[in-house]
Formats: structure tokens, sequence, C-alpha cells
């Protein structure tokens, strides 16, 4: 797997639920970690995944494929996915393609 | 704040050859915002403009016909109304034509570029060149 120094994710446990925080810039060279990431927090086993989207400083499309393909794995395989949205401007992918309402946006500072 | 003047009249270029990897689109999201930052263009425009060239060249990373070791050209020409910027790959009637954004596998990029550029294009053949132009100047 490539190693790239601009991203980063950190995962913690807490009963059935995993958080992932990002960190850095998600893109074709970074959106695989995220899923590896989310597949093994579901092996973990976990529940319900939250992902905090908060402190990345660059998301593109593949970004927004990513989440999109989550959303869709987590209706077909009984799991929860939430999102904690970004701030502005990497929320701007979301929000120009119209995605920023058909994902599981939520709000929060990250400790909920 | 005024964003009416004070933008450079003369062009200011930029030519990168990129290597053909995942890496790609990070290193031009660089060299844009460097010359972003040169320019003293307008955040929101600067935001834009990177958004819209890592997509161009995941694109031509992901999809380009051309050989896997051919490098991806990134030049960019800034006038007194707007940055261009062009993608050049080494690819053969690569057309990303019209793709549907609801498809999971792809067309978000040119579907970015088509709703936040205010002009694109493409030049299809050997080489393949994309190309799109955000307003800079004026209210």
């Amino acid at each position: 797997m490539i190693q790239t120094s601009h991203f980063r994710v950190r995962t913690s446990h807490e009963r059935d639920e995993a958080r992932l925080r990002l960190e850095g810039e998600l893109d074709i060279a970074t959106a695989p970690r995220v899923e590896a990431a989310v597949r093994e927090a579901l092996a973990a086993p976990a529940r319900r995944v939250v992902i905090d989207l908060a402190p990345l400083a660059f998301v593109d499309s593949s970004g927004l494929r990513l989440f999109i393909l989550l959303a869709e794995r987590s209706r077909a395989e009984g799991w929860e996915l939430a999102l904690l949205r970004p701030g502005e401007p990497t929320i701007a992918v979301f929000r120009i393609t119209g995605a920023e309402q058909n994902l599981p946006f939520i709000d929060g500072d990250g400790s909920g | 704040m005024s964003h009416t003047s004070g933008y450079p009249q003369q062009q200011t270029e930029l030519e990168l050859s990129l290597e053909r990897d995942v890496e790609a689109p990070r290193v031009a999201r660089a060299a844009v915002t460097g010359l972003c930052r040169e320019l003293e263009l307008e955040g929101s425009v600067c935001q834009t403009l990177v958004l819209l060239v890592s997509e161009v060249v995941s694109n031509a990373v992901l999809h380009s016909a051309g050989p896997h070791d051919a490098p991806i050209g990134l030049s960019a020409s800034v006038g007194a109304d707007a940055v261009r910027i062009t993608v050049t790959d080494a690819g053969e009637g690569f057309i990303p034509g019209e793709r549907d954004p609801g498809r999971i596998d792809g067309g978000y990029g040119l579907f970015l570029l088509s709703k936040a550029s205010s002009r694109w294009g493409v030049e299809a053949g050997a080489p393949t060149s994309v190309w799109f132009e955000l307003d800079v100047a004026g209210q």
C-alpha cells in the first residue's frame, strides 16, 4: 500500500461504534485507505461507523464516490454510517454535486 | 474588500510534467495552490481551481488510454479576466463525454467541471487535452 504523508486515519472504538477521524487530503491516492479502515472497523465488529470529515483539508470526487459507496454498502449490509459534516471549503464537492442531501451527514463537534 | 483590481495583466505561466500515478493530483493541487498565492487570487476562486485541477488530473491518471508511463502535462495561463488550466495526457481518443453523475464508478469529475468552471472543453486526439477556465476579475 502506498504510504502518503499528507493523510491520516485515526480510529477509536466505543462499544459497537467506531469513529474514524480523517486528516489531510482525501483523493484517489488516499480514499482506499478510508475504505480499508472502514472494513477493519466493521470486522472489529462495529455496527455504527462515524467518519469525521471536519479535520480534512481537501476532498475531491474520489471522496464523494467513496462515501456514496459506503452509504450503499451500509444499507445493504445492515450497519449504520454517519458522516460528520466538514466545513468550507471541503463541503464544496458534496454541495456542487447535490450529494450533500443524499449522504448521512450529521453535525457535531466529534465528541458525540 | 475589492476584488475587481490588482490582478496582473500579464500572462503568468505554469508548466509541469506529472508522473502518471495516484500522487499526480496532489502534486497538481500544490502547484496550483502556489500559483494562487503568487497571484493573490481570491480564496473561493483558488479553492475551485484546486478542486477542478484535482478532478481533471485524476481523470487523466485513471482513464487515459495512453501508456502508463506517459507523463501528464499541466499548464496554467493567467490573464486579466480568467485563469485557464490545461491537462494533457498521451491518450488517443480519450473522450470524457457526458457521464451519468449518479453512477457510482465515476463521472463526478466532469460533472463538477461543468458545474463549477466558467468554460471548459476537450481537445481529443493524441495527445488529449482537457482545459477549463475560471473567471477571476470583475464581480
